[in-house]
């Protein structure tokens, strides 16, 4: 079972979003296809599982030397070749076996015959290690479960080639853990893997081979072994890299913030909290790395600072000199002087539709306002100042923000919470989905903060960026804090083991 | 699981809009909005020789726009709540109401027709604020709201009128719709107006060029304002000049437009339109813009209560009936997206002008009303259809 891609182009008006690249996959090969955001990567992967069908592109696919022309996604997938987006599509409110077979669910004369249906699906889904029922609805499951399903109903759909795109986007270290057995298991029955990821780590371990990509160019295939995070990264930037992680010399202040007694309970289940009073507090001019797993309740944590969790309290937050017992919306927040980026920068901070010069205004229209109407002069001038400062990537401050990459949305996004010149920027997550060029200038935009004497609350799952970001890192388990390190004394081993602790099994409860 | 359509636009891999396209005047016209353009042409023409030139006659117009006068408001505050993800299917109703609390008072009461009219546009406004706070403090969905709103009001104008009309209401009411600004100060107050907008437009245009650069969308904005007035002097200089309804209409519509675009309430509609969500994060107090959306609903129930009261002389049973659905209709055909945070009211202006032009021409043409609705129907589908296939041909 050999698949072959032959320069392989598309074309989207005004960009050559896949430039002739050819790939060559082996039965049971794990390969990972890497590349900045916009390198083509996604592109590639969905020409390959009918996304885009023939003649949305040029080049030509073969399976086993035979040529293939997909018509669409269900072609591809008769075909074997099926694709995991990131997004998947599941139907929350069914269940897991309905989506388990979707459009293939077994009948008896036109009734859907439930028994076998539910027995099928146990069937598939006992190989993927999800101890659930199948009845249970798709809604209820944890990211790391639902992709189980998505591997299961790939499996029933007799898959050859299996695309993952950024399955550990979303996932804790043990649910990644999880996903690799899974991947070796499908990669030695025999199937190709197709592996999506920006962790590169995670692509030096579970990969035979990787593809690195830029600007829609192949640069190379190369087997893993020979390979170090380092050289990739030089290979998908192109040039030869200095520091990811700039140095810093601040000065580190008086504290400026803190927290204490923070609680929010668990939305579906009253007498359990997913943030058991936490207190901490954060200097000018330091950034506070908070590490956890997803699910430790470190998101959570922050939303309930800025009001935005259910249910969520603290006992006081005292910022500057001034002492706040109650926040009740994020804007309140704002006047305090601290302000929160959402860890979903889709869902919960781009507006689409606005343009980029709206979006980054969007929270200070206050000071834009000139006898009850904005001056747009003034807030293009404002934007502009953070376009050139954050190197904002766009054709104008007109440009849908849409219309930008990952990573420079990103940047419009910290462009609206810096323009409220706040004292404490609580961002959670601020580097996911971003490109390694976007990653380090968010890293520099942050280092600056600090450097004028800002606190910064840095919450990421990416270890080595706390590591290397933070002075110093506060971990969470289980809604609490699990320990508390300096991040230049502390090695990734200790941070790791506070927040996984002593029971890796406990870990997957916790999750959902 | 994959057989759902995977999004198609990959949006890292969208490339930037084409930049050349701002490079001339007609840059950026495509061939469909030649055909759009050449379509209503041959339309016009069409329609003025099969109505023997009455069509398109000052006459005609100038009545055609006065018509059009309450559509064109109602839809003004329908484009503010559909940006923001809600929907009135109560504007009918509560315009009727309105229009029977201005009745009541002036012809049954005998109130001077002063109190009458504010008593009016208070109640509008109390209307919309009712329907806002349900929406805003107890998250009931819009819909729900006014639909219930619109049985209430509607039953509540009966039960006070006993379903029958009230009037003749006093003869200076009248005079705000009916009445005619004379021709000659008419044509100075549009070419006023419109070296108004012709400055506006250019002094913004120099103001942004450094970011928008959009010369030639100033130079076609001047275009369409030239055209706009020059057809307004025309039609007021050939007729009895510009209708009162007109000009409360177009006042009313002005300050709508200018709130929606170009203050914090409009800029706060479109975000919480576009991601409820983000909006609240990004520090907006969503309740609070549902709330005045509503609120500015009322005052156009207020406005357009009063200018159906003075259109028809007083308070008739079936006046404002489906109103609300055409004010929806006009938004939509205008370019407003359910989805919430695209729309504008210029759009629905033109939908307003269109779905009365066609009531129009179709009574000039002896069409029967009931086919005149499934004309209007089928016109609603193909406007948004066509919005759509364009919409998607940019994208790709």
């Amino acid at each position: 079972m050999m698949l072959h891609m032959d320069d392989i182009s598309v074309e989207f008006p005004g960009v050559l979003a896949v430039d002739r690249v050819s790939l060559e996959v082996k039965p049971g090969e794990v390969r990972s296809v890497v590349g900045e955001n916009g390198a083509g990567k996604s592109t590639l992967m969905k020409v390959l599982a009918g996304v885009y069908p023939h003649g949305e592109y040029t080049g030509v696919i073969r399976l086993d030397g035979q040529e293939q022309r997909f018509s669409g996604v269900a072609d591809a997938e008769a075909s074997g070749i099926v694709m995991i987006p990131q997004e998947m599509n599941m139907v929350d409110d069914r269940s897991i076996a309905e989506n388990l077979f979707l459009n293939r669910v077994p009948s008896k004369r036109g009734l859907v015959d439930e028994k076998e249906m539910f027995s099928l699906a146990e069937q598939y889904l006992a190989p993927v290690g999800i101890d659930v029922s199948p009845t249970m609805l798709v809604g209820e499951l944890g990211t790391a479960q639902k992709q189980m399903v998505a591997i299961a109903s790939a499996l029933s759909k007799r898959v050859k080639v299996l695309i993952l795109d950024e399955p550990t986007a979303t996932l804790s270290g043990h649910e990644s853990e999880l996903l690799f057995e899974q991947i070796a298991r499908v990669s030695s029955q025999g199937i190709a893997c197709l592996y999506i990821s920006h962790r590169l780590e995670e692509v030096l371990r579970i990969s035979d081979t990787v593809t690195v990509l830029r600007d829609g160019e192949l640069v190379d295939t190369e087997p893993s072994s020979g390979l170090s995070e380092r050289r990739i990264v030089e290979m998908m930037i192109g040039r030869k890299m200095e520091s990811f992680f700039p140095p810093r010399e601040v000065e580190i202040g008086e504290p400026v913030f803190s927290a204490s007694g923070v609680t929010v309970p668990h939305p579906m289940v009253p007498e359990l909290n997913v943030v058991e009073d936490v207190s901490f507090s954060v200097r000018r001019g330091e950034i506070l790395g908070v590490f956890g797993l997803v699910g430790a309740g470190r998101t959570e944590l922050a939303t309930a600072l800025v009001g935005h969790a259910e249910g969520g309290r603290f006992d006081e937050i005292r910022i500057r000199d001034e002492r706040v017992t109650r926040i009740e919306h994020p804007g309140e927040a704002f006047a305090h002087g601290f302000g929160y980026l959402p860890e979903d920068r889709k869902s919960m901070a781009v507006v689409p539709n606005l343009d980029v010069a709206r979006s980054i205004s969007m929270s200070s229209l206050a000071r834009l306002v000139r006898r009850g109407l904005l001056d747009r002069k003034r807030e293009y001038e404002l934007a502009e100042e953070y376009q050139e400062h954050f190197r904002i990537k766009t054709r104008d401050l007109s440009q849908e923000i849409i219309n930008l990459s990952g990573g420079n949305q990103q940047k419009v996004m910290l462009a609206r919470l810096m323009a409220l010149d706040l004292d404490v920027l609580i961002l959670d997550e601020p580097t996911q989905g971003v490109d390694v060029g976007a990653k380090a200038e968010i890293y520099r935009i942050l280092n600056e903060a600090a450097g004028q004497g800002k606190a910064v609350i840095l919450i990421s799952s990416d270890l080595p960026e706390v590591m290397g970001m933070a002075d110093r890192v506060l971990v969470m388990r289980r809604g609490r804090v699990t320990g508390e390190f300096s991040a230049a004394e502390a090695t990734s081993q200790q941070i790791l083991e506070a927040a996984t602790l002593n029971a890796p099994t406990e870990m997957s409860q916790d999750v959902d | 699981m994959s057989t759902e359509p995977l999004s198609r636009v990959q949006q890292d891999a969208r490339p930037p809009a084409d930049t050349k396209s701002r490079a001339s005047f007609f840059a950026g016209l495509r061939w469909y909005h030649v055909a759009l353009g050449l379509g209503v042409l041959v339309a016009l023409v069409f329609f003025n020789s099969q109505t023997d030139g009455v069509f398109l006659s000052q006459r005609n117009l100038t009545l055609l726009l006065k018509q059009a006068a309450i559509l064109g408001v109602v839809s003004a505050g329908m484009v503010v709540l559909i940006v923001g993800r809600q929907i009135d299917l109560s504007a009918g109703m509560a315009v009727y109401l309105v229009s029977v609390v201005v009745a009541q008072l002036s012809v049954t009461f005998g109130l001077p027709l002063w109190l009458a009219v504010a008593a009016g546009i208070a109640v509008g406004l109390l209307l919309g604020a009712f329907q806002g706070f349900m929406v805003a403090r107890f998250a009931i969905p819009a819909f729900v709201v006014t639909l219930a709103g619109s049985m209430i009001f509607k039953g509540v104008g009966y039960t006070w009128t006993n379903a029958t009309a009230i009037g003749p209401v006093p003869q200076e009411l009248i005079w705000f719709s009916e009445g005619f600004i004379p021709p000659v100060a008419s044509a100075i107050l549009i070419a006023a107006v419109g070296a108004l907008a012709v400055w506006s437009a250019v002094r913004r245009g120099v103001q942004l060029r450094r970011w928008e650069h959009r010369e030639y969308a100033t130079v076609r904005k001047v275009a369409v304002v030239v055209v706009l007035a020059g057809a307004g002097m025309w039609l007021a200089l050939g007729y009895n000049g510009m209708p009162m309804a007109v000009l409360i209409a177009g006042i009313t519509v002005f300050g709508v437009s200018l709130l929606l675009s170009s203050t914090r309430f409009g800029r706060g509609v479109y975000a919480v339109g576009g991601n409820p969500q983000a909006a609240h994060l990004a520090g907006l107090k969503v309740p609070r813009f549902l709330l005045k959306s509503f609120v500015l609903m009322g005052a156009i129930y207020g406005i357009a209560g009063v200018l159906m009261t003075a259109r028809l002389g007083g308070a008739a049973p079936t006046a404002g009936q489906l109103l609300e659905l055409d004010a929806i209709a006009a938004a939509v055909i205008g370019g407003t997206s359910f989805a919430g945070g695209i729309g504008r009211i210029p759009g629905a202006l033109l939908g307003a002008l269109l779905l009365t032009g066609i009531d129009n021409v179709m009574s000039l043409m002896n069409v029967s009303s009931f086919l005149q609705m499934v004309i209007k129907g089928t016109i609603l589908l193909a406007a948004v259809w066509f919005d759509l296939m364009v919409r998607n041909k940019r994208k790709k």
